[in-house]
């Protein structure tokens, strides 16, 4: 995945040249995109989140020691910077006091197989969410993703495991509506 | 016994060879957790698919490398701001030496101004009937002023 092309221009960038960076941007905005909208199940706010993913790593890109880790490492400022989004927005919820509890709104989207899985995405817990776009999606190995969240491997293992089963039974009772 | 938790690092090639050999021989009797597996495949394969069908907005590129780059100024400027004082006290210096000659020549101008006045009072001063004619008027009104003054306080005091 790290070819001498990216590592060239991962160093560029790192010395502030602005034309690298985009580069940079163009290569990655997908997978970023993507673990945002992940992450956070709105488009709207994964944009915004990306936008500042990008900024943060574009500030913080000399604080990188390995570029061959770079795709991990910018990984790593997503999963964080929206497991903080999700922590703030908890935090609105509760002082809002909402009235209904998040209903989803059903109407106007496709009833196809993709909205459940989405559907089935946002009622998972976020360290489940988080470890099956990391693996599933980015596809990062499971020394890697023990890496990048600071986890054991065996956690990796087992929380991938569980997280892979209560997406099975959220998925399995959607269905079966 | 299921070996189940295994199941999802088996599916993801993470199993040591012994592990792998246990699982496979574990499945080949196990309807149920062949099963499992299958469901884990699917479930991997829908979830990525879907994942993968998601792209970012349009325009989401150049938002962000515009947003970049609003940062790079911002930061850039901020660095700026340590730099105008040096870039003050260069100026200076620049001007000085620029206009080194000009100060030359005003100091010179200076000098031969200068040079005149003294010339001048110099004569004054040698003209004696005139200097003591002038010194003789002010000393004139100076005694008459102080004489008026004095009048005036002795008459407030008297009533
Ligand atoms: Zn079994």
């Amino acid at each position: 995945m790290v070819d001498e092309e990216l590592s060239r221009i991962i160093d560029r960038a790192r010395r502030g040249d602005q034309e690298a960076f985009s580069e940079l941007v163009i290569r990655n905005k997908g997978y970023v995109f993507r673990h945002a909208y992940g992450m956070l199940g709105d488009r709207g706010e994964a944009e915004d989140a990306a936008q500042e993913i990008f900024i943060k790593a574009f500030l913080a890109l000399r604080n990188l020691d390995d570029v061959h880790a770079f795709s991990s490492w910018l990984l790593r400022i997503a999963s964080n910077l929206c497991k903080d989004k999700l922590k703030q927005r908890a935090k609105n919820v509760k002082t809002q006091e909402m009235p209904n509890e998040t209903i989803p709104d059903l109407y106007g989207v496709d009833p196809a197989l993709k909205f459940s899985i989405e559907e089935a995405l946002a009622r998972l817990s976020v360290d489940h969410r988080e470890i099956l776009l990391l693996h599933d999606v980015q596809g990062f190995r499971y020394e890697e993703i023990a890496e990048l969240t600071g986890i054991p491997i065996g956690t990796v293992k087992s929380r991938l495991f569980s997280a892979r089963m209560s997406l099975r039974k959220i998925w399995n009772k959607e269905e079966g509506n | 016994m299921h070996p189940e938790d295994e199941l999802s690092a088996y599916l993801d090639g993470e199993l040591h060879q012994e592990e792998r050999d246990r699982i496979d021989a574990h499945l080949e009797n196990c309807p149920s957790c062949r099963s499992l597996l299958e469901e884990f495949i699917e479930l991997k394969g829908t979830f990525s698919s879907v994942m993968f069908s998601i792209s970012e907005p349009d325009g989401f590129e150049n938002r962000v490398i515009e947003a970049v780059a609003r940062e790079y100024r911002v930061r850039n400027l901020g660095k700026l701001w340590l730099f105008v004082p040096m870039l003050a006290v260069m100026l200076f210096g620049l001007v000085a030496v620029a206009c080194w000659p000009l100060a030359i020549q005003l100091l010179k101008g200076l000098l031969v101004i200068g040079k005149a006045l003294l010339y001048t009072t110099s004569l004054a001063v040698a003209d004696m009937p005139l200097f003591s004619g002038v010194a003789g008027v002010l000393t004139l009104i100076l005694l008459i002023a102080s004489i008026l003054s004095l009048r005036r306080l002795l008459r407030s005091t008297a009533r």
